[in-house]
């Protein structure tokens, strides 16, 4: 059985051939033409099949040479910051802005490990001043800040 | 300690989560039906922040402010022929607070140049008012000997690869109009903007070009390159000796885009009144004129009967025009 | 002198009290959005252009322009502290500047960039005073083939930006070339890659990308070490660079300053170039290599000084040529048509007072900048002290507002979200963001290049290389290959001889 020897470089071919493939697979509809006569899809597909290669070439080199491995996730972090920006996105336009600060600089913090909620209600009311007075009052954003 | 913690977090995890459902599932507030304006307009402009349509739309955004006496806000959202600017209206509450400044061309041209459009040009759409007229000008090289259009097209005609520029579909529909009336033959070469073309027509690599008159009036009075003739019916005031397409005998070529003003369909009858009349008013002042005139442009003040009867004339006009260029729709 | 002349006028035009208000006002403005991340130069002034038409157009001109430079010394900021680039251009100062701030040396790297862009401010100032014309003239040779050889150089240097895997990088700015070509191709108005979604028609927005893939991944890789990752910086080092630094810094000033000031006058993506060529010279003529990419001081002086210098020369094509090298150069562009004052040769002989009074509210805008930014360097030194834990949400909530004010769309905020998540994942993998982000914005530009230059040479290949300008920049891209080839060559056959 082969083994990866250096997991990052592995993981990062197999990523590399992913997305030259899902080019691939999305561009195929796109005229090719010729070098001199470039169609929208020459260079896509040259690319694609160029980081394919590269892919290609770093997954063979991963198990064959050494590297270093991939450092562990928490995870749980990293969800709870990408549902916070979701959340932004949701509640922007429904809410306001007030509310949908207030709504991702709770749920960001949460990602921390020493997060206190006494801290983190002062922080988010305070951001949530901040970006109100900045961006609507001083710099004219239009943001609906209250939507009720 | 940290377990509790831990638990705490991910109780609050899965309430968010529930906000989540909660917010993706709920209704979007309702906008206060008052008396219009109650809240800001906003203007969606298909162009870039800094074009000559830019700073049209923005002269006008600014002199409404003033009547509505609510902020208007404008929005650039380039892209597609204008078509994101208006799909975005198309597809707002027709209450009166969403409003696109487009060009005739891409409001007319749109249609036969897209397959998929989620939205129909006429169908959803009111139109407001219109309340400018641009001219497109012929230009060539400041150096090249040829100083009218019948030489033009003598030259193209007695020389196998010609080039001409073009930076929207506007600018290619004319251009392929003119020449199928003329009988020659010149290959399009794509720019992004205008002012990427300037040196290419300034020292000759482009045969010629058609071009946005509020860009060209600049190079042509800097003597960098010369109109040939204007697209427009009538001669324009900032360059009084430049000839139309007409007169110089290009046929039957009239070619003047205008900008109008448009809401989505089913907006009642008495905002958008209310909103044509400040555009016509807008339109009528000296002021106007001389900004206009500054960017080679008219000041037109139809209401939304006459503006949509334009607009129907020039889908009239455009369908042959697409046909003859044999542009596929997209 | 002439030249003395002429700058005497144009002193005495800018240095009134109204036209100051307005300089001030600019660089303000400016700083402060240039700090914000989402929020740039371009949306700001095209706000404002309104407000134009009724000033003076000296006054409106020399405030816009302090927004725009005013900008660049902001944007430095935010990519040293935080890791978020403001413009395309800061995007190099996060490789080696963050780094800085990480190991304390916060205000050494603040500090040096901005007496770095002060530097290079004037001396782009005097370029512009002294040369406008010629410049001009030189930029007017490039054309379709010379920017498509240009942006092939750039993008093979962008591979040595890069401190890790050469294999990695070049795959990294392969994935940066096929995300730019999302959006509509102008020659042929095909929509590649955009899936229906109208947002993506013009391309993969900038802001949202960056701000994803630096700021935010940062914030994700961050939450996974167990304690303050800055917790090492704790050490209170001074907050002026030490004599060392400024040392190291100061020839890399002046040579990121000849760049910016050259590249930046092109226009149509020159000064994107500046600050990655900068970057990419220091990299390889440095004595201590190894230090790039974590912490070389040469790495923060020399891109903030082309940043800059090529701030001021993109002026040059547009109050000498009428053309605009960029989009905020296209909104002067409007407001000067606004005012009803046509760019192009006739400025400088018609209205001297307007050419002369510009440039010499350039260099009292750099001043008065200089001024703004260092007192505030020790405001941002303190920020950073306080903790991680309270600071990482904010920065959160600032680029989702800024995500957002790019264009009121909530599409924007959700492309930022998988931004993040994927410079997460390539932080895992150990492939670098930079090579991608160059790759991003020098490809499309690189192809529209290159295919406008076969239709109008109609067909013919080499017109690259018949052109002398376009010939020399690929022999430097060859060149530039062999550079970083033969160094792995000599590495493996070291390797090699000690087995």
């Amino acid at each position: 059985m082969v083994r990866v020897q250096s997991p990052q470089d592995f993981w990062a071919g197999i990523l590399f051939i992913l997305f030259g493939c899902a080019a691939l697979w999305f561009g195929r509809d796109y005229a090719f033409g010729t070098l001199t006569k470039m169609g929208p899809g020459y260079l896509p597909a040259v690319l694609s099949w160029a980081l394919v290669a590269i892919g290609g070439l770093l997954t063979a080199r991963a198990l064959a040479i050494d590297g270093p491995a991939i450092e562990r996730s928490q995870v749980v972090p990293q969800l709870l910051i990408l549902a916070a920006i979701v959340l932004f996105a949701l509640a922007i336009e429904r809410l306001g802005l007030a509310l949908a600060v207030v709504l991702v600089a709770v749920t960001a913090s949460l990602a921390s490990r020493d997060m206190r909620w006494s801290e983190t209600i002062a922080l988010a009311i305070g951001i949530a001043a901040l970006c109100v007075l900045l961006f609507v009052h001083l710099l004219g954003q239009p943001f609906v800040v209250w939507a009720f | 300690m940290n377990d509790r913690l831990a638990m705490g977090r991910r109780g609050l995890a899965v309430a968010f989560a529930l906000a989540l459902c909660g917010l993706v599932l709920g209704p979007r507030p309702a906008a206060a039906q008052q008396d219009y304006p109650n809240r800001p307009l906003h203007v969606f402009i298909g162009f870039p922040a800094g074009s000559g349509a830019d700073i049209l739309g923005r002269y006008f955004a600014a002199q409404l402010e003033k009547l509505a006496g609510k902020p208007v806000v404008v929005e650039n959202k380039p892209g597609a022929n204008s078509n994101i600017a208006a799909g975005i209206v198309a597809s707002a509450k027709p209450d009166g607070y969403s409003i696109l400044f487009i060009a005739s061309s891409n409001m007319a041209g749109s249609r036969f140049l897209f397959k998929n459009l989620p939205f129909d040009t006429v169908k959803s759409f009111t139109p407001v008012a219109s309340f400018a007229e641009i001219a497109f000008m012929l230009t060539v090289s400041a150096k090249s000997p040829i100083k009218t259009v019948a030489e033009l097209t003598a030259y193209l005609k007695s020389r196998k690869q010609n080039k001409y520029g073009a930076t929207n579909q506007t600018a290619i529909l004319s251009t392929e109009y003119y020449k199928q009336l003329a009988g020659v033959d010149a290959v399009h070469v794509a720019y992004r903007t205008a002012p990427e073309a300037l040196p290419d027509v300034e020292d000759g690599t482009l045969d010629f070009m058609i071009m946005d008159g509020t860009f060209a009036v600049g190079p042509i009075k800097a003597g960098k390159i010369r109109a040939l003739a204007v697209t427009s019916a009538q001669r324009i005031a900032t360059l009084p000796d430049v000839p139309t397409m007409m007169e110089a005998g290009v046929g039957n070529f009239e070619f003047t885009p205008w900008w109008g003003a448009f809401v989505p369909a089913g907006t009642p009858q008495p905002i958008v009144a209310k909103l044509g009349a400040w555009m016509n008013q807008i339109a009528r002042t000296d002021e106007a004129r001389q900004f206009l005139e500054r960017i080679a442009a008219l000041p037109l003040s139809d209401d939304s009967k006459a503006t949509a009867a334009r607009l129907q004339d020039d889908i009239a006009k455009w369908e042959p025009l697409v046909k003859a260029a044999k542009i596929e729709p997209q | 002198m002439d030249l003395f002349a002429n700058l005497a006028t144009g002193f005495g035009a800018a240095v009134t009290p109204v036209n100051l208000g307005f300089c001030l006002f600019g660089c303000l403005i400016g700083t402060l959005i240039g700090v914000l991340p989402g929020i740039g130069p371009i949306a700001t002034i095209a706000m404002l252009l309104p407000v134009t038409f009724g000033l003076s157009p000296l006054g409106a001109l020399i405030m816009l322009a302090g927004i725009y430079y005013g900008a660049q010394y902001g944007g430095s900021t935010t990519a040293i502290l935080v890791n978020l680039p403001g413009e395309s251009s800061s995007v190099v100062t996060c490789i080696d500047g963050y780094q800085m701030a990480q190991k304390g040396r916060a205000g050494a790297a603040l500090a040096i960039a901005a007496v770095g862009s002060l530097f290079a401010g004037c001396v782009g100032t005097i370029l512009i005073a002294a040369f406008a014309p010629v410049l001009a003239a030189f930029a007017v040779k490039f054309r379709s083939p010379e920017y498509f050889a240009l942006m092939l150089f750039g993008l093979i240097a962008a591979v040595i930006l890069a401190h890790g895997s050469v294999v990695k990088a070049v795959g990294m700015v392969i994935l940066g070339l096929l995300v730019g070509l999302v959006g509509t191709e102008s020659q042929s108005a095909t929509a590649r890659f955009t899936f229906g979604v109208p947002e993506l028609y013009d391309g993969v927005d900038f802001v949202p990308l960056a701000m994803g893939l630096f700021g935010l991944a940062e914030i994700l890789s961050n939450l996974d070490r167990r304690r303050d990752p800055r917790a090492a910086a704790t050490v209170i080092s001074s907050l002026w660079p030490s004599r060392a630094e400024i040392r190291r810094a100061a020839p890399a000033v002046v040579r990121g300053t000849m760049i910016g000031a050259l590249l930046g006058i092109l226009p149509g993506g020159g000064a994107v170039l500046a600050s990655f060529a900068a970057y990419t010279l220091e990299k390889k003529t440095s004595r201590f290599p190894a230090e790039f990419g974590k912490g070389a001081v040469e790495g923060v002086a020399a891109p903030e000084a082309a940043n800059n210098a090529g701030a001021q020369t993109s002026f040059i094509p547009l109050l000498t040529l009428g053309i605009p090298s960029n989009p905020v150069m296209a909104l002067m562009m409007g407001a000067m048509l606004i005012q009803g004052i046509a760019p192009g040769t006739a400025i400088i002989s018609d209205r001297p007072e307007l050419f002369w009074g510009m440039v010499a509210s350039m260099w009292v805008g750099n001043l008065m900048l200089i001024i703004i930014n260092l007192p505030l360097i020790g405001i941002w030194v303190r920020l950073l002290r306080v903790p991680y834990r309270l600071l990482f949400p904010c920065i959160v909530v600032l680029c989702c507002v800024g995500a957002y004010s790019v264009n009121s769309s909530t599409f924007l905020i959700l492309m930022m979200a998988g931004f993040a998540l994927l410079g997460y994942v390539f932080g895992k993998l150990g492939c670098e963001g930079a090579p991608f982000l160059l790759g991003f914005v020098l490809g499309p530009l690189m192809e529209e290049n290159f295919r406008r230059s076969m239709v109008l040479s109609f067909g013919d290949p080499t017109i690259f290389l018949r052109r002398p300008i376009s010939l020399c920049i690929l022999l430097a891209g060859l060149a530039l290959i062999a550079l970083i080839i033969i160094p792995q060559f000599r590495s493996r056959r070291d390797e090699a001889f000690q087995e």
